[in-house]
């Protein structure tokens, strides 16, 4: 069809189902979309596309700073600045002391709330609320970035991530203003990039060390089906724990020249930023040197030798072995039956790393991918197969960790086992065994130990029954493990066939009241938030105004204009340039106006342009012979759209 | 809303109607997500959702092609667009479909199955044969031995050689007996044959010496082999 005028904003249907991935990582977090080329991309700020994973407050509670202005304010004031989150998520109380070792944050837990809390700057705030403020960060610049608002998102969780760990990250993007279509594995979105980009046929194993988790899964790639086939790994494993050893090491170096860090929040954090450093230069060189300022006024020299790195770091790395072996094993497959190695995570860096992996598998790692964003680009490839109804490309995913219920004796009875494709389901029949029982308690475990003790809680629950002799009332309880790998349950009386409601009560994280009582609470940023939400939906309106405007003048349409029309019409595009830059949605709003008014003539001209060639267009032609005639069809003033 | 599909039966008119998934429409020949079992129909089992004949003998390949094309068109990251309770549908019918798939997968499971159906208990405690019995004592000892006597361990690869062989002559007569079974149930005498006895002892044989050889393994496995703690 050849008509087509568009001088309206963008379609609004269109950007309300749009979505962006994101990679909310231990240590830093990204955010990508996919262009209108079908390519996926990520979004890079002032100071690059990756953003730590750090919230630095202010002495009276606000967020000051979310980043790597964070990530400096960690330097000058630690007591205040959070890192690290991610390793706290859906965690009880007792994990994240035993996690935390020697972070410095304090740990509570509130009456009445299976959520943990952590003080800081004189608030308690639970994990959730936490990485809320990284992803609202992420949020804020995509939307700077496309001019539009994001309301959408594809969040990565490790593969390993259990119920509640899952449920925390889908709970911070509520709170950050974001739907969270859904939660994705990070080595699974990583082969979905790598799988968009290479069209691999065949097994690949990605083997993702990052900041704080440790995964691995198997997948088979056929025609765009990317199915894992098991996974496995080590939530308590990253590059964190390297820094750690070697901050241990280097800590007792300097103990010798007489600067102590014990306790001393601000000169361990300068030891940490300088032990990263030096880890990282261990990387490219076999000794490494750096500058370190823990004491003002007092450089030092801290030098390392990459031999003596590795050995401090092997029994770490080999540690990350065993679950590979055991994904080889669940898969059904031998190393020499796989077709590719994809690394991803900033710790496969390390060559040491990349040795031992490479002689587990006996395949050298594909060198082509950036371990730093394979992840968030294939959140944002899921986003877009979410949102645009794309039919090419589909993943099935399993399910890390094997579900089950308590039964007697404290041992568990295993109704879905580890690595089955989500989503996933289990029926299980329940009955009395007391005359008049109103009720079953159900416990639903997560784990593939043996006792209940070995296990994690995810939810404990009471089944109604009717008041009936003993084993005559029956009720079918269905678990199950939706594409997020999220558990949820319904009941039914199979006598009458009713649905029965459970109240499902997490064990360790937020319940949904929790959610939306933090939400309320986070009316008071509404308006601000609210403000500048306008003024992006006039800047996406004004910018295809624009970008229609210059189209147009360019065409033969701009070049029959009066010069005092053209001259008007680029006085409006600087006004309307300008008010944008005052990120106002008022200016924006009247600027755009006075646009509108100055292209009316040009608005007409391209429209009979446009109808002109549809004219000798024979297809049309006799559509036309019937239409009024075209100098005679008046653009309408403010929407000059026809479509 | 008419979704594309690509499943072996869907597009075969002459396909017999039971071997269409259960999810399709039997008038349309399309995905029907609101498809509930009708006034007198039964749940369907897992051949059913899959649209495979009720067989044990089951081609794997036939098995992986069923599954991966109704994946394709009922997963529900398929029907976000069409809102909530579609994708809620969708989740449900995509899960049997897996829990199908993972149901049927290998010919031991396949069996057991068909038994449930009729109503039996195939996980019901097998009683060995007397002549496997000294061996399985001789075994548990030497499994019980293998962490620190060398000698045990030999006796225990010994033993997990024999009882390998036996297994694979089992694989034959569980063939045989799977056959019988499929030609009971294609003639609609499956649920009161004298195959489903045999199938039953067959598979129960197969299923001791898979416990057996699993346990001299894990035996046999180095310590650091063992699944690490969550």
């Amino acid at each position: 069809m050849a008509i087509q005028v568009s001088f309206g904003g963008q379609d609004r249907r269109e950007k309300q189902s749009f979505a962006v991935g994101i990679d909310l990582g231990t240590t830093n977090s990204l955010v990508a979309y996919v262009g209108p080329d079908g390519q996926p991309h990520v979004i890079s700020g002032p100071d690059g596309a990756m953003v730590p994973s750090v919230i630095a407050f202010d002495a009276a509670g606000q967020v000051e700073s979310v980043g790597h202005p964070a990530n400096s304010a960690l330097l000058v004031h630690p007591e205040r600045t959070i890192y690290s989150v991610k390793r706290m998520m859906g965690r009880s109380a007792a994990e994240i002391v035993h996690e935390l070792g020697m972070l410095p944050f304090q740990v509570h837990t509130a009456q009445g709330s299976a959520a943990v809390r952590i003080e800081v700057a004189g608030q308690k705030l639970t994990p959730p609320e936490l990485s809320a403020h990284v992803l609202r960060e992420l949020k804020r610049r995509a939307e700077v970035f496309l001019g539009h608002a994001v309301e959408k998102a594809v969040v990565t969780v490790p593969a390993y991530f259990n119920d509640a760990q899952r449920q925390a990250t889908k709970d911070a993007g509520r709170l950050a203003g974001l739907d969270v279509l859904r939660i994705v594995n990070e080595p699974t979105a990583a082969a979905l990039a790598y799988g968009l980009d290479k069209k691999p046929e065949g097994r690949i194993v990605v083997y993702d060390l990052g900041g704080g988790t440790f995964d691995v899964s198997i997948l088979r790639m056929h025609e765009g089906l990317t199915e894992v086939l098991a996974t496995g790994g080590d939530t308590h494993l990253g590059g964190d724990d390297f820094d750690r050893l070697l901050v241990g090491v280097v800590a007792a170096q300097v103990a010798a020249v007489g600067i102590s860090v014990q306790g001393d929040a601000e000169k361990l954090q300068r030891l940490r930023k300088a032990c990263i450093d030096l880890k990282i230069a261990l990387s490219d060189a076999e000794q490494a040197t750096v500058q370190a300022e823990l004491v003002a006024g007092q450089r030092i020299e801290l030098s390392f030798a990459r031999a003596d790195f590795e050995t401090l770091i092997a029994p770490l790395v080999e540690k990350t072995l065993e679950p590979c072996r055991r994904a080889l094993r669940d898969a059904g497959l031998v190393a020499a039956e796989l077709d590719e190695v994809l690394l991803v995570g900033g710790s496969t860096r390390i060559p040491l790393v990349r040795r031992r992996v490479q002689e587990l598998f006996g395949k050298a790692p594909r060198g082509d991918i950036d371990p730093d964003q394979v992840v968030a680009l294939g959140a944002a490839v899921q986003a877009d197969i979410m949102t645009t109804g794309r039919r090419d490309m589909l993943l099935l995913d399993v399910t890390p960790l094997s579900l089950g219920m308590e039964t007697v004796g404290d041992v568990v009875v295993k109704i879905i086992n580890r690595n089955s494709a989500i989503p996933a389901s289990a029926t299980e029949e329940f009955t009395t065994s007391v005359d008049n029982q109103t009720g079953v308690v159900v416990h639903v475990l997560q784990g593939d130990r043996e006792l209940v003790k070995d296990c994690r809680s995810l939810a404990k629950f009471v089944i109604p029954i009717e008041p009936l002799p003993a084993g005559l009332a029956r009720v079918a309880v269905t678990f199950l493990i939706d594409a997020n790998g999220i558990l949820h349950v319904t009941a039914k009386d199979v006598r009458t066939g009713r649905e029965k409601t459970i109240e499902v009560k997490p064990s360790y994280g937020l319940t949904d009241d929790e959610v939306v009582r933090m939400l309320e609470d986070a009316f008071d940023h509404a308006e601000e938030d609210l403000t500048y939400r306008m003024f992006l939906d006039a800047k996406g309106e004004a910018d295809s105004i624009l970008e229609a405007t210059r189209r147009a003048l360019a065409g033969p349409a701009g070049t029959r204009l009066d010069p005092e029309e053209r001259e008007e019409i680029e006085g409006a595009i600087a006004g309307l340039n300008a008010a944008i830059r005052t990120q106002q949605a008022d200016p924006v709003r009247k600027a755009q106006r006075r646009l509108n008014d100055a292209t009316w003539r040009l608005a007409e001209l391209s429209l009979a342009e446009a109808l002109n060639t549809a004219v000798h267009d024979p297809q049309l032609a006799h559509v036309l012979a019937q239409a009024p005639d075209p100098a005679a069809v008046k653009p309408d003033h403010h929407g000059q759209r026809i479509k | 809303m008419a979704e594309q599909f690509d499943h072996p039966a869907a597009d075969s008119p002459d396909a017999p109607r039971t071997l269409r998934p259960w999810v399709f429409n039997r008038e349309t020949g399309q995905i029907d997500l609101d498809r509930q079992p009708r006034p007198g129909e039964a749940e369907p089992d897992h051949f059913a959702i899959l649209g495979l004949p009720r067989r044990i003998l089951l081609d794997a390949d036939a098995i992986e092609i069923a599954h991966r094309s109704l994946i394709r068109g009922l997963h529900p990251d398929r029907f976000h667009a069409r809102g909530p309770e579609a994708v809620a549908q969708a989740q449900w019918h995509s899960s049997r479909v897996n829990d199908a798939w993972r149901g049927l997968k290998t010919l031991e499971q396949r069996a057991a199955y068909v038994l449930t159906l009729t109503g039996e208990n195939p996980e019901e405690r097998f009683r060995p044969p007397a002549h496997l019995l000294t061996q399985v004592m001789e075994a548990n000892e030497a499994i019980d031995e293998a962490g620190h006597d060398p000698a045990a361990r030999v006796q225990l690869l010994e033993l997990l050689a024999d009882f390998q062989a036996q297994r694979a002559a089992v694989s034959d007569e569980l063939a045989d007996a799977a056959a019988a079974w499929d030609a009971a149930e294609a003639a609609g005498d499956a649920s009161s044959s004298v195959a489903r006895a045999q199938l039953r002892t067959v598979l129960g044989r197969a299923r001791y010496i898979d416990n057996l050889i699993g346990r001299a393994n894990a035996a046999l496995a180095t310590p650091d082999a063992a699944y690490p703690a969550n």
